[in-house]
C-alpha cells in the first residue's frame, strides 16, 4: 500500500490546481511517506519483539553467559 | 561562497586525518588476524552487533545515498521520496535471509554464496559459474561507480588543482586497496564502522543544517510551497516514477540488494542469530530516516532554490547546481559557511569526506567479495583445484588489486573522452546490477524456506533471468550495431517504465525456474532433510 497502489488516494493531479498538495504546510506525498515509514517501523519492531527467533546456540550462549556472572 | 584557499587547505586536513585513520584500522585488522582463508574472508566467524550493523549498513549505502539518490529527488520531487520505503524491507531480509544463511554456513564451513548453492542443489560448474557470473555483474559497476564518485568529490573539494579528479580517483582507490589487502574482512568492516558513522552524520547534519540556514521548518516549508506542480505529484516532472513502478523497486530492490555477495558474507560472518536480529532492527529504523529526514529533505530545497529547467523537451540542472547528483556537495558549500563560518568550512569538509567514505565501504566492501568469488568458486573449481590455501589467498589478494585497475582504467577512460561507450555502458549497468543481483532471489527463498526446487531448474531460472535484465542494458543493442538506443531498447521502454527491471527478471526467473523443477531430477531427499535440520 505505502509505496504501491495507495498512493492513488492521495497523489494529487499535477494539473489540478485545485489539488490539495500540501496538508498542514507539508507536502502530502511526503506526509504519506512519513505515515508507511512508522507503520512500517511499528510492524519490524513488533516482528522483533514477538516473531524473530533465534538459534539453540544463543540461547545456549545466553544462558552460559548468565549462568558465569558473579 | 567558501574562500577556494582556506577550504581547500581545511578539505586536505580533515582528508588526510581521515585516509591516515584507515590505514591505521587496516594495520589493526593486520596484527589481530590469522593467516587462514576463513579469518581473511569472514574475520573468524565472530563479528559482533556494532562491527555487523555497521558493514551492513555501510556496504548499502554506497556514494548514491548522499549524491545519487538526493540527485534523483532534487530531479524528480517528492515522488522519489517514496523510494526510502525500500529500506524497511531490505532491513527484515537480514533477518530473514540472514540468520539461516548465516546458521548453515558455519555448520558447513561456506564462504560464498556459491558454496552454499552449490552444496544444497549439488555441485556443478554451470551452477558456481552463473553464481559467480551475477556477482560479478553486480559488483564491478558499483566499484566504478564509487571511485568515479571520489573523483567527482575530488573536484568540489579541490576546485583549482590540476588532475583533482585523477588524483582523487587514484587517492581512494590506492588507500581501499591497501587496507583491503593487509586486513581483510576484519579491516573492511572496521573501517565500514567508521564510514557509517561519518555517513548516517552527514546525511543528518546536512538536513538539518539546510533546516535551520531556511528559518527553521516554517521557512524550510515555505521554501517548498514553491515547487512546481508536477514534483509535488507522482510520476514526477519527467514521468518515470509511476506507484507500480515504485512499489516493485521497494519490493525486489531491496530484496536483491541483501543478497548480493558482500552482504550474504557479512551474515556469514556474524557470530550469532541475536547480532542479525539486532542488525535487521537498527538498519529498519535509521536508514529510512537518513533519507526521509536527512539528505532528501535537503534536495527538495535544492529544488525549491535551484529549480531544474526543461530545454528541448529534457530536464536539466539548474546552472548554479551544474550536475544532479552534485546537488547535496552544492548546498552544503553555499549554506554552512554562511551560517557557521569557520567552522561551516571544517563541517562542510567532514560532510564531504562523508560522501567519500561512502564510496570507499562500498567499493572495499564488494572488492572483497569480488575476491573471494573469483578465487573459491572460479579459480578453486575451474583453473587450480588443488591450489593451497596460501596460493588462494595470494590469488585473492591480486584479484583486488586487478579488479581496481580495471576500473580506475575504465573510469579514467570515461573521463577522458565523454562517449567512451564502455563506461557509459557500465554507468546505465549500474542500474541493471541490482537486477542481476535480483536474479539469486528466487534460489535463496527455495533454498531456505520452500526446498522443491531442483538444480537444473535453479541454473535455467537464473540464466532467463540474467538474459531479461540484460535485454533492459544497452549491450543488446550495441552488439547488434543499433547503437546504445536502438530497437531492443525501444522495444524494452514501455516495461522499463511499468516496472522494476529487477522484478521483470525475477518473474521470468520463477516461471523458468517452477516449470523445468517440474520435469527435472529432485535434489536427493536425505540432504534436503538434513540442510533444512541444520537452518532451523
Amino acid at each position: 500500500m505505502g509505496a504501491g497502489p495507495g498512493l492513488f488516494l492521495v497523489n494529487p493531479d499535477p494539473n489540478d490546481p485545485e489539488a490539495r498538495r500540501f496538508v498542514f504546510g507539508i507536502p502530502t506525498v511526503y506526509l504519506w511517506a512519513v505515515l508507511w515509514l512508522a507503520v512500517q517501523s511499528g510492524a519490524v519492531v513488533v516482528a522483533y519483539r514477538k516473531l524473530w527467533n533465534e538459534s539453540k546456540e544463543d540461547e545456549e550462549g545466553a544462558a552460559e553467559t548468565k549462568g558465569g556472572r558473579p | 561562497m567558501i574562500a577556494a584557499v582556506d577550504f581547500a587547505e581545511v578539505a586536505l586536513v580533515v582528508l588526510g586525518i581521515y585516509l591516515v585513520v584507515l590505514l591505521g584500522f587496516g594495520v589493526l585488522a593486520w596484527r589481530r588476524g590469522r593467516v587462514s582463508e576463513e579469518d581473511y574472508y569472514l574475520a573468524g566467524r565472530g563479528q559482533g552487533f556494532i562491527v555487523t550493523v555497521m558493514t551492513i549498513m555501510a556496504t548499502f549505502f554506497s556514494s548514491a545515498a548522499m549524491l545519487g539518490v538526493p540527485g534523483n529527488v532534487y530531479k524528480e520531487g517528492v515522488a522519489f521520496m517514496i523510494f526510502a520505503l525500500n529500506l524497511p524491507v531490505a532491513g527484515v531480509c537480514i533477518y530473514l535471509f540472514g540468520s539461516r544463511i548465516r546458521r548453515l554456513g558455519r555448520r558447513r564451513g561456506y564462504v560464498t554464496q556459491g558454496d552454499m548453492i552449490a552444496d544444497y542443489y549439488g555441485d556443478s560448474a554451470p551452477l558456481r559459474g552463473v553464481v559467480a557470473l551475477i556477482g560479478f555483474l553486480y559488483v564491478l559497476p558499483y566499484v566504478i561507480m564509487q571511485i568515479k564518485a571520489g573523483g567527482h568529490l575530488a573536484q568540489g573539494m579541490f576546485p583549482d588543482a590540476e588532475g583533482a579528479f585523477e588524483k582523487g580517483a587514484l587517492a581512494l582507490s590506492v588507500v581501499t586497496i591497501i587496507y583491503v589487502l593487509i586486513g581483510g574482512m576484519r579491516s573492511v568492516a572496521w573501517t565500514d564502522v567508521l564510514q557509517g558513522f561519518l555517513l548516517i552524520l552527514g546525511m543528518l547534519v546536512a538536513a538539518a543544517a539546510t533546516i535551520v540556514t531556511l528559518g527553521g521548518f516554517g521557512g524550510f516549508f515555505e521554501q517548498v510551497r514553491t515547487i512546481d506542480p508536477a514534483a509535488l505529484s507522482l510520476p514526477g516532472p519527467s514521468g518515470t516514477y509511476t506507484p507500480w513502478k515504485l512499489m516493485t523497486i521497494c519490493l525486489f530492490a531491496s530484496s536483491g540488494s541483501l543478497v548480493q555477495p558482500a552482504q550474504w558474507m557479512r551474515y556469514y560472518a556474524a557470530r550469532n542469530d541475536r547480532v542479525l536480529k539486532r542488525s535487521a532492527l537498527v538498519f529498519s529504523l535509521v536508514l529510512p530516516a537518513c533519507f526521509l529526514f536527512g539528505v532528501m529533505l535537503v534536495a527538495l530545497a535544492g529544488r525549491a532554490l535551484y529549480p531544474p529547467e526543461m530545454v528541448d523537451g529534457t530536464l536539466v540542472p539548474h546552472p548554479h547546481v551544474g550536475e544532479f547528483d552534485q546537488v547535496v556537495v552544492v548546498m552544503m558549500k553555499e549554506q554552512l559557511p554562511e551560517m557557521l563560518g569557520a567552522a561551516g568550512v571544517v563541517m562542510v569538509a567532514i560532510l564531504l569526506v562523508a560522501v567519500l567514505a561512502a564510496s570507499m565501504s562500498t567499493a572495499d566492501s564488494n572488492l572483497h567479495a569480488l575476491s573471494a568469488v573469483l578465487t573459491r568458486d572460479v579459480y578453486d573449481r575451474f583453473l587450480r583445484p588443488r591450489a593451497s590455501e596460501t596460493e588462494r589467498a595470494w590469488v585473492g589478494r591480486s584479484v583486488i588489486v586487478l579488479a581496481m585497475l580495471l576500473a580506475l582504467w575504465l573510469v579514467r577512460a570515461g573521463h577522458d573522452d565523454a562517449d567512451f561507450a564502455p563506461l557509459k555502458m557500465i554507468v546505465n549497468l549500474m542500474f541493471a546490477a541490482i537486477g542481476f543481483s535480483c536474479q539469486l532471489l528466487p534460489v535463496t527463498i527455495d533454498m531456505l524456506f520452500l526446498r522443491k526446487g531442483t538444480r537444473a531448474g535453479a541454473l535455467a531460472g537464473m540464466v532467463a533471468g540474467i538474459f531479461v535484465v540484460f535485454l533492459f542494458t544497452p549491450f543488446p543493442d550495441l552488439l547488434l550495431g543499433g547503437g546504445t538506443d536502438g530497437a531492443v531498447a525501444k522495444t524494452m521502454q514501455p516495461l522499463k517504465s511499468l516496472f522494476d527491471i529487477g522484478f521483470t527478471g525475477v518473474v521470468a526467473n520463477v516461471l523458468v525456474f517452477v516449470v523445468v523443477s517440474r520435469f527435472t531430477r529432485k535434489v536427493d531427499s536425505d540432504r534436503v532433510r538434513e540442510i533444512g535440520r541444520e537452518m532451523e
